[in-house]
């Protein structure tokens, strides 16, 4: 009975109800997909568009449509402002920090040796964690009061320093505490680029005279091309989504904003401050930054990506 | 063919099961609620005790996390359509939920056969519970701040316990005797206090200030007063006697509350509610007074409202619920398990409740401190979504380095704007 063809009828002709039936059966096939993507991606989605443009509560029944004054309102918000740029920073900071010492370790730790896979495994355990168990241990940490790492300092007669309290180091708290939550997967995935390298490349180079050094620059970094340029286009998109810590560590303070990044922003003005067109048009504008981040960097990238067999 | 079989089997199934959910005539009410830990607790145990009493009435109650998460899970819950028949809800969201049409009136049951009598209120707890003459809600959970005080650190120092509320000046003199410092380092805070409006609201009052006027068209704790009242934290945390906990909104009060258990801080303000937590944990004996008064006795109210979602189907069950949660038997076991204020007259009569005042006088401090001196927070449907900006200037004021006049004007602009839209 399965006809292959069906759904490509002759033309001309019509089907006949028994390719009809087959052709329905193939979007029946596909409907689960379609009705989870169209209801709760695509629908969501314009929905949220339409929210960006009214004016709304949550609440009352009446939305009114204020056309862009919602954006026109961000724009103009310091804390928007504040949040753009403190988004920046995160993402700049954990995403080359990340990277950076993760690729380090991973040419550090190459050899298989039973020390090397050991250090492996811990530094990969705090990827595992979930964000909000990450959160709540560094809470502990940092804390001024209680927290070890300021204990530590007043032993090694440092001055406790209020991590998470004092606007000019509560950013850069989350931003080392989220490198030390990621660098184990930078790591390992540069590991897994690292195997891919033929060793015959290395050898030959050897022959012609190539030192270490030489090796690294020549022939590792850009055969990791792909690796590297997958890992960049991800953490930024992750460094952009972040919220647990936020929420958890710092609320978005201490104060002036200090570490306001873009989804606690929205979360922020939609449910603290109950200005749901606002936060929509938050999420329209992250939307929007994040696909011109994503196509930048295919645009300049990808080209000088070698994607060696 | 197959399909068809499906299908009856499907009306088979559905069809035995129905009667058997018609003859169980007990109805289930689900109940939010946003107190957690031994709070939490306590809350669960007297819907056991109200299940047991009710066998045709059965309530589940859910925690919903901190006041503003249940508040943020009932606004989800309206816009999905899947509202719970009755939820605790914090005192400033009762005029925001029901400006938006989105909580029962209870006007008429609590005015009917089955009723409450309103003269039986404590008055300063109703108001957070009425919206443009209407009751949309029941005072439950309620509480006003108290100043907490370290009784060992007071008798090092010989500082009397402290009759009624402190002066400011009394206060601060206090604050720096109690602070603490070990080769340059403060060891003991004198006082500690999140950086909060509830608290904040109390000392402005105290000091002749008001949060809006009158009518609730315009901020005006910019005033003066309120510059006053805010540099005084500020004053206090430069000179290194007072702790600001950095965190924002509910894990201030957290900090506060360990930093006082471990003797870090000396005297915090904190609600009411914590006197059965802070005295079970804390190593020295605690003290519970008044809160300091610059020139009369305020202290705002505070806690939560049993209010009814609107869509609920079951309105006279849920106020059977209500009515049974704020009787005089079940308040004694509320208020002596917590340290939240009673909230009725009748309950303040009650024979247990006075002889366990009598035998725990700090749980009383908060009771007389509300009957003389207790101020209903702002009633605009707007506050509960703009005291935010009020905060943050406070911060940035005690924490920061921004000029109060600057910060409170500037809140105050953004506030005047929200209850510009208030119809």
């Amino acid at each position: 009975m399965t006809d292959p063809h069906a759904g490509a009828p002759a033309a001309g002709r019509r089907p006949s109800p028994f390719r009809r039936a087959a052709r329905l059966r193939g979007y029946l096939f596909a409907l689960p997909a379609l009705v989870i993507f169209g209801v709760f991606f695509y629908y969501a989605l314009g929905f949220n568009v339409y929210l960006s443009l009214s004016s709304w509560n949550l609440l009352s029944p009446e939305r009114h449509y204020v056309g862009f004054a919602n954006y026109r309102a961000l724009l103009m918000s310091p804390r928007f402002h504040r949040t753009l740029w403190n988004t920046a920073l995160y993402t700049a900071g954990s995403t080359l920090g990340s990277m950076t010492i993760g690729l380090a370790l991973a040419l550090a730790l190459r050899r298989v040796t039973r020390l090397a896979r050991l250090v492996q495994g811990a530094l990969f355990a705090p990827y595992v964690i979930s964000w909000v168990s990450v959160a709540l241990l560094w809470l502990w940490l940092l804390d001024p009061q209680y927290g070890l790492v300021d204990a530590a300092f007043v032993r090694l007669g440092l001055p406790a320093v209020n991590w998470l309290g004092a606007e000019g180091t509560a950013l850069w708290s989350l931003v080392l505490l989220t490198i030390w939550k990621t660098v184990g997967y930078d790591m390992v995935t540069c590991l897994g680029g690292l195997q891919a390298i033929p060793a015959e490349v290395y050898e030959s180079a050897a022959l012609d005279g190539a030192g270490p050094g030489v090796q690294v620059f020549r022939i590792t970094l850009p055969l990791l091309g792909p690796t590297v340029f997958f890992l960049l286009v991800t953490s930024v998109i992750f460094s952009f989504e972040a919220f647990d810590i936020v929420n958890i560590m710092t609320q978005g303070g201490p104060i002036h904003s200090a570490t306001y990044l873009f989804v606690y922003f929205i979360y922020a003005v939609g449910f603290q401050y109950f200005q749901i067109g606002q936060a929509a048009a938050a999420s329209v504008l992250l939307f929007l930054i994040l696909l011109i981040l994503t196509a930048l960097e295919f645009q300049f990238l990808q080209r000088r990506v070698h994607y060696a067999a | 063919m197959r399909v068809c079989r499906m299908i009856a089997a499907v009306v088979a199934v559905v069809a035995l099961l129905a009667p058997a959910g018609m003859a169980q005539a007990q109805i289930h009410l689900q109940f939010w609620y946003g107190l957690g830990g031994a709070w939490g607790q306590v809350v669960q145990d007297l819907v056991k005790q109200f299940n047991a009493a009710h066998p045709q009435i059965q309530v589940d109650a859910v925690f919903q996390g901190d006041y503003y998460q249940v508040v943020q899970k009932l606004l989800a819950a309206y816009a999905g359509g899947a509202t719970p028949d009755i939820v605790q809800t914090v005192d400033t969201s009762v005029p925001q939920l029901a400006a938006a049409h989105a909580l029962a009136d209870l006007t008429a049951l609590a005015r009917g056969p089955d009723g409450v009598d309103m003269k039986n209120f404590i008055p300063a707890l109703l108001p957070n519970g009425f919206y443009k003459g209407q009751m949309y809600a029941a005072p439950f959970n309620r509480s006003t701040p108290v100043l907490y005080y370290n009784k060992a650190m007071y008798r090092a120092h010989n500082i009397p316990d402290p009759r009624g509320p402190l002066s400011w000046s009394q206060f601060q003199d206090i604050t720096q005797k109690l602070t603490v410092r070990d080769s340059g380092r403060v060891t003991v805070y004198g006082f500690e206090t999140p950086i909060n409006y509830w608290f904040w609201e109390s000392l402005l009052w105290s000091a002749g200030g008001s949060v809006f006027d009158p009518k609730e068209t315009r901020a005006t704790f910019d005033s003066p007063i309120g510059v006053e009242t805010v540099n005084w934290w500020k004053q206090m945390t430069d000179a290194g006697i007072m702790k600001a906990p950095t965190p924002e909104g509910f894990k201030a009060w957290d900090v506060a509350r360990a930093d006082f258990i471990q003797g870090v801080a000396a005297m915090i303000f904190s609600s009411s509610a914590d006197i059965n937590y802070l005295s079970t944990n804390s190593k020295s004996p605690v003290g519970v007074t008044f809160l300091p008064r610059k020139v009369k006795g305020a202290a705002a109210t505070g806690g939560s409202y049993l209010a009814v979602p609107a869509y609920t189907k079951h309105t006279q069950e849920v106020w059977t619920f209500i009515r049974w949660m704020i009787q005089d038997p079940q308040m004694y076991y509320w208020v002596t398990h917590t340290g939240y204020v009673p909230v009725t007259r009748s309950a303040l009569q009650y024979p247990q409740l006075q002889a366990y005042y009598k035998a725990h006088p700090e749980y009383y401090v908060p009771v007389e401190q509300l009957l003389q001196y207790g101020h209903s927070q702002p009633t605009s449907p707007v506050f509960n979504g703009s005291f935010h900006y009020l905060e943050d200037a406070l911060r940035e004021v005690v924490l920061g380095h921004t000029p109060a006049e600057k910060a409170l004007q500037q809140a105050a602009a953004q506030i005047d704007q929200q209850l510009a839209q208030v119809k």
